[in-house]
């Protein structure tokens, strides 16, 4: 059987047993085939797919990048790429055939039958006009027979329903004035207030902070449920699958691997690739699970076991937060408290922009605000915090890459803040960096193998080029790519190798300290997994401290010993990883926690994800 | 003034900042439609061609013109393009068109191409100087920059002109004056561009000091960007050199080049003979074009993803 | 930070500017080998009275009090006194400078008007032959000499066709409006040439660069049609880099009418500075180059102001 009659198969496959029988669906896509450019040198990235959707149905379409979801997505509504097309195959929309049909003809789809929320809230709206305006558009658009008051207020009822309470302000605003959750807000009540039949969010909670997610995926729940839409939600994410969808399809360079009814894509996957991936989704729990079955803290291991066993402990630990915490069995693996190799004091970075020469007044803006804290020789610190929280900035200071306001910052008994020029530089092959952009990160021009050599010999950790490049695939080796990349340029590695570039090029200069800037937070899951996996096993072979800065609080737990929590520069919490669920986090903590979207990996747990809430603060 | 105006363009194109790539949407990063390299390469190879008949012309003038360029012969005054002996024909007093062109390159093309390389080496170094030093010091260079740009360009000739008396020096300076400007901003951006990016904290990280980020970091990263302008430059300011001779303030007369052959053309304008005017400007027009071009193709030679390693 | 605050903190920003291209411009006529007074009075007057005249000009103070003097006269006495037509340099330069005025005002809008619409039909057809052959034209046009442009232009236009008229301002006879409106239609093309075609590239990208944008997307996906897409949404949002761009092309623009002007035997101030270079009559260059910096600088300020206006974000 070819891929393409899976997908037809799959295309008719028998609907979820409390569906009434054979409504039309909402959306129903089958053997559509996006191709980008034309003639021979034409790429298929959408190959053949085939879904439908129900009345009031969540369908998620999950993959990685590249595997074609966003483009199946826009081909939808006509909204390609200029350079991409609808090779062949058929989208009806509630019985209506759209393609083929020309530009014309669609617009009375867009909006009125199908609206669709997209990634970033932050360039979605227009930034030169007032929100008022920009809704009132849509609305004339929708209904151009309504006077402007009436526009006026349909606007206001809309902001309300999507959890705006002080509409006025809203809408006299330029949406630069607004925060992200809160433009994400707005495009969801512009994409549902016409009341179509299908939304379309296309990632629409990636580029928030947890805590927003899940606001905005409460929101379009509650939404979807009001208006009677069905809902095609594209993510990466299984925890958001999870949360929201009642079926799913997951996708593989630009063919549909399987689909189904959530619970059993999730709990019990039929095809290798989908458990890959839900396997090298780190959770909170994860770790203690594989603990306590006498696994090694690795990801993606859990393929190989029995698959109920450890997943369900682990949605046991997730949940049941006390089971863990109380057992209190944790702490007699904890570490015996080593010296510190790093020490912050009293650690202040403020920002000045504007001033004179400028074209703007001068203001400043405290980034890291009296950040106290001390990392021990050995362990794995954590921080944790949402965007703007400073963490990156600390993680700067804590590198000597940018110099303090006030406090100190000491390395292994060395003033590391009060260091400058030749010294400082001595000291740097002691601690290493690792950046969260490993494209950006690594300079464009040179080889890789050159970019892991300058160092080396710069540093005098080999007295020749030649010793240079038997130290270069020395660490190549350590970080799994075979010495004759030592030739290539970045941009002919893939995101997972160029990361792994950006560690080998650390780890030369056998540093005592990594300090892990987010360094898989650009990357696809199933390659954070390899990359994690890696992190652990080098701490373990080269005997290595890491402090790891992070958004997410399940990789950090995974992968931490200590975590530190920040907050608008200051931070608010520190405590062992096993001590996660313990009363006494703050409040910032515990709603991270509360954030969390675990993956619903069997039938008896289905509910009780979505409802039960993790955090009494929220 | 013709020049001016076209880097004038690239320089706020590149200043209004790096980024939004047309077209390049996230969810298919790496997959850009596949520019027909083919093309590409033609292109430059004419370019290249073009550029290169020129310059052969210009090099062996004494061997390659039919006539003397200075020289007239009265009674064959205005002959048509295509006449026996005369292939483009003669000039208002019996000069062979043809045999002041290819002189005429010589100096048209010397003079921009010295004076390019003058301004892209002092505005580089500008600029790498102003990205890489304080705010207070890139703020005094640039505010320097912004002052020639007030200072009125055919001015500064003008007193170059006065200081110097007429001739070839003040062409060189007039173009070194208006091109340095541009180079500077132009670079500045991009030095800007690339400091900011982590490579450079990176290379911080790894023990690098000032002059190994500056040299061996990010200079490569530039070095083609500033050729790809340089290039460009060259046909822009062949364009400027010949209105700067037009204006007579250049190579002074009988001597041949373009700008002088233009003015020269102009007096004769008004008396229906327009090829004397036409012709120069012709070539001024095709050789500008091909560094045009060239520079256009450099641009996809030199970016980094089109690089492949050896192995 | 309040309007009127940021205005005055432009104005600031202009000063040192300003300073350092007097200085320069002081020097133009310091720095110069030869005596401009030996040259003109040299056979009229005894040495004595030429020191005279010396001491009358100010030339034999100390440099910087010879600057400070200068700057004085700028202000109070219409920058000295022209050498050659021995009158205050304004009152010489005041009528030409207006027809240099009229000649960039008429290229600025053609520029405008032009290099807009140019943009748009590339921008909006982007990647079809509409667009390409905009570009060709536009690249072909970038490469010509203004000046070889103008000659040109009189060959086909006003020799050949003999619709237009060949040069000046006016015809002999006078004329009115429609008489200027003709003589400026040659020169401010070939003024707004390259300026326009620069324009025109600007205006292209930036709306291909719009379309291409996340709001751009949504409007559309709300079904919004391609006039309002392009016409209140793109429009708006290029509307602040065309602006400054214009403003910009302002400067450059004045440089060419400086070169247009020789072509087309145009009164303006450039004529008069290329005479004045050969009467080696330096009040009057003096005097030229701080009234084109000003232009200048006027614009850049104006520029600024009306592309901060025009940002939302600096609202409020």
């Amino acid at each position: 059987m070819t891929d393409l009659d899976v997908a037809k198969a799959q295309a008719r496959a028998p609907r979820l047993p409390g569906d009434r029988p054979a409504p039309v669906p909402a959306l129903e896509v089958s053997d559509l085939v996006v191709e980008f450019g034309t003639g021979e040198s034409a790429t298929r990235v959408v190959n053949g797919i085939g879904f439908s959707i129900a009345p009031g149905e969540s369908f998620a379409l999950v993959g990685e990048s590249g595997s074609g979801k966003s483009i199946t997505a826009a081909s939808i509504l006509g909204l390609l790429p200029d350079d991409a097309r609808i090779a062949s195959g058929s989208i009806r929309l509630g019985g209506d055939e759209l393609v083929g049909l020309g530009s014309n003809a669609l617009r009375s789809y867009r909006g009125a039958r199908v609206g669709m929320v997209f990634q970033n809230p932050l360039a979605s709206l227009d930034p030169s006009f007032k929100v008022g305006n920009q809704l009132r558009e849509i609305i004339r658009i929708h209904r151009p027979d309504v006077r402007r008051a009436r526009q006026e207020q349909i606007a206001r009822e809309w902001l309300g329903h999507v959890g705006i309470a002080d509409a006025p302000r809203v809408l006299a605003a330029y949406p630069h004035e607004l925060s992200g959750g809160m433009r994400q807000r707005v495009m969801i009540a512009i994409a549902s207030l016409s009341q179509p039949a299908l939304l379309i969010a296309d990632e629409p909670t990636t580029a928030l902070d947890a805590v927003i997610q899940k606001q905005i995926l409460d929101l379009l729940r509650s939404v979807i449920a009001e208006t009677g839409s069905s809902l095609l939600i594209i993510t990466h994410d299984f925890g958001v699958v999870s949360y929201v969808a009642n079926r799913v399809a997951v996708m593989k360079e630009g063919r549909l691997v399987e689909q189904g009814p959530r619970a059993s894509v999730l709990s019990a996957p039929r095809e290798q690739y989908t458990r890959t991936l839900i396997d090298a989704v780190p959770e909170i729990g994860t770790r203690f699970a594989l603990e306590r079955a006498g696994q090694p803290r690795r990801l993606g291991v859990r393929a190989g076991t029995s698959s109920c066993a450890a997943p369900e402990d682990a949605a046991a630990v997730a949940i049941g937060a006390e089971a863990v915490s109380a057992e209190g069995e944790h702490t007699a693996s904890a570490p015996i408290p080593a010296p510190p190799i790093l020490t912050a004091d009293r650690v202040r970075k403020e920002f000045v922009v504007g001033g004179i020469g400028t074209g703007q007044s001068k203001r400043s803006f405290l980034a890291v605000d009296e950040v106290s804290l001390e990392i021990r020789r050995g362990e794995v610190f954590g921080l944790i915090g949402e965007s703007g929280s400073g963490k990156s900035t600390f993680a700067r200071l804590a590198g000597g890459l940018l110099p303090v306001s006030g406090g100190a910052v000491d390395f292994a008994g060395a003033p590391l803040s009060a260091l400058k020029g030749r010294s400082l530089r001595a000291l740097r092959p002691r601690f290493q960096y690792v950046f969260q952009d490993a494209t950006s990160s690594l300079n464009p021009r040179v080889t890789v193998g050159e970019q892991i050599v300058r160092p080396v010999v710069r540093f005098g950790k080999a007295r020749s080029v030649r010793e240079g490049r038997a130290r270069a695939s020395e660490v190549l080796d350590l970080v799994g790519l075979p010495a004759s990349y030592f030739e290539r340029y970045p941009h002919e590695l893939s995101g997972g190798q160029r990361q792994r570039i950006g560690i080998a090029r650390a780890l030369a200069l056998e540093p005592e300290l990594l300090i892990l800037d987010e360094p898989t937070s650009a990357l696809d899951v199933s390659t954070q997994a390899t990359i994690l996996n890696l992190l652990l096993d080098l701490r373990e072979r080269l005997d290595l401290t890491y402090l790891f800065i992070g958004h997410n609080l399940a990789v950090i737990e995974f992968v931490c010993d200590r975590i530190g929590v920040l907050e608008a520069g200051r931070l608010v919490d520190v405590f062992d990883a096993p001590d996660l669920f313990s009363p006494e986090r703050s409040a910032v903590t515990r709603s991270l926690l509360g954030a969390i979207l675990p993956i619903e990996r069997s039938a008896t747990t289905l509910l009780r994800g979505s409802s039960a809430d993790m955090s009494p603060s929220l | 003034m013709s020049v001016l105006q076209r880097p004038a363009g690239e320089a706020v194109a590149a200043l209004s900042g790096p980024g939004r790539e047309p077209g390049s949407g996230r969810g298919r990063s790496g997959r850009r439609r596949p520019r027909s390299r083919a093309r590409v390469n033609t292109q430059v190879v004419i370019a290249l061609a073009l550029i290169a008949v020129f310059v052969l012309l210009a090099v062996f003038a004494p061997l390659i013109a039919p006539y003397d360029p200075v020289a007239g012969d009265a009674s064959q005054k205005y002959l048509p393009v295509g006449s026996p002996g005369f292939l483009l024909g003669t000039d208002e007093q019996g000069r062979d068109i043809l045999s002041r062109l290819i002189w005429g390159g010589r100096t048209s093309m010397l003079v921009s191409l010295i004076a390019v390389v003058a301004s892209t080496l002092v505005g580089s170094a500008l600029a790498l100087t102003a990205g890489f030093a304080n705010d207070r010091v890139a703020g005094l260079i640039m505010r320097s920059i912004d002052v020639m740009f007030a200072f009125p360009v055919i001015i500064a000739a003008l007193a170059f002109a006065i200081i110097l008396g007429p001739g070839l020096l003040v062409v060189v300076l007039a173009i070194v004056f208006v091109a340095t400007p541009y180079v500077t901003r132009i670079v500045f951006a991009e030095v800007k561009r690339h400091r900011g990016r982590e490579y450079v904290e990176a290379a911080v990280s790894l023990g690098a000091g000032f002059w190994s980020i500056l040299f061996r970091e990010v200079l490569p990263n530039v070095a083609g960007h500033i050729v790809v302008y340089a290039t460009g430059l060259v046909g822009a300011m062949i364009v400027f050199s010949s209105s700067i001779s037009a204006l007579g303030i250049g190579v002074q007369p009988p001597a041949a080049d373009w700008g002088r052959m233009i003015s020269e053309g102009a007096k004769v304008i008004i008396s229906g003979n327009v090829t004397v005017a036409l012709l120069p400007g012709l070539v001024v027009l095709v050789v500008a074009l091909a560094f045009n071009w060239l520079g256009d193709g450099l641009n996809d030679v030199f970016d980094p993803h089109k690089r492949r390693s050896r192995s | 930070m309040g309007t009127l605050k940021h205005i005055g903190w432009r104005l600031a920003n202009i000063l040192p500017v300003l300073l350092i291209v007097s200085v320069l411009t002081f020097l133009i006529g310091r720095l110069t080998p030869g005596d401009p007074i030996q040259g003109q009075y040299a056979r009229t007057f005894t040495p004595e009275q030429i020191e005279a005249i010396r001491d009358s000009y100010g030339l034999n103070l100390p440099l910087w009090q010879q600057y400070v003097k200068w700057v004085a006269d700028l202000f109070v006495a219409g920058g000295g006194k022209s050498i050659v037509q021995d009158a205050p340099v304004f009152d010489v330069l005041w009528p030409n400078f207006l027809n240099t005025i009229v000649l960039t005002v008429a290229g600025v809008l053609i520029c405008a008007v032009v290099g807009i619409t140019i943009g748009t039909i590339a921008g909006a057809n982007h990647r079809r032959a509409a667009d390409r052959f905009s570009m060709l034209f536009v690249q072909v046009g970038s490469n010509l000499s203004v000046y070889w442009f103008g000659l040109i232009l009189i060959w086909i236009f006003a020799l050949q066709l003999k619709w237009l008229p060949v040069s000046g301002m006016q015809s002999r006879n006078g004329g009115g409006f429609g008489d200027l409106l003709a003589h400026l239609i040659l020169p401010g093309i070939s003024a707004a040439l390259i300026s326009m075609l620069v324009l025109a590239r600007f205006t292209r990208i930036g709306i291909v660069q719009e379309s291409h944008s996340d709001y751009y997307k949504t409007f559309q996906s709300q079904g919004a049609g391609r006039f309002s897409l392009l016409g209140k949404h793109v429009g708006r949002n290029i509307l602040p880099p065309v602006v400054n761009i214009i403003g910009l092309e302002i400067g450059t623009l004045l440089t060419g009418v400086l070169f247009v002007e020789s072509v087309f035997n145009w009164p303006g101030i450039g004529t008069q500075l290329l005479n004045a270079v050969n009467g080696k009559d330096y009040p009057l260059i003096q005097g030229g180059v701080v009234l084109i910096a000003l232009v200048y600088l006027v614009v850049n300020l104006v520029t600024d102001i009306a592309v901060d206006a025009l940002n939302p974000r600096l609202k409020r």
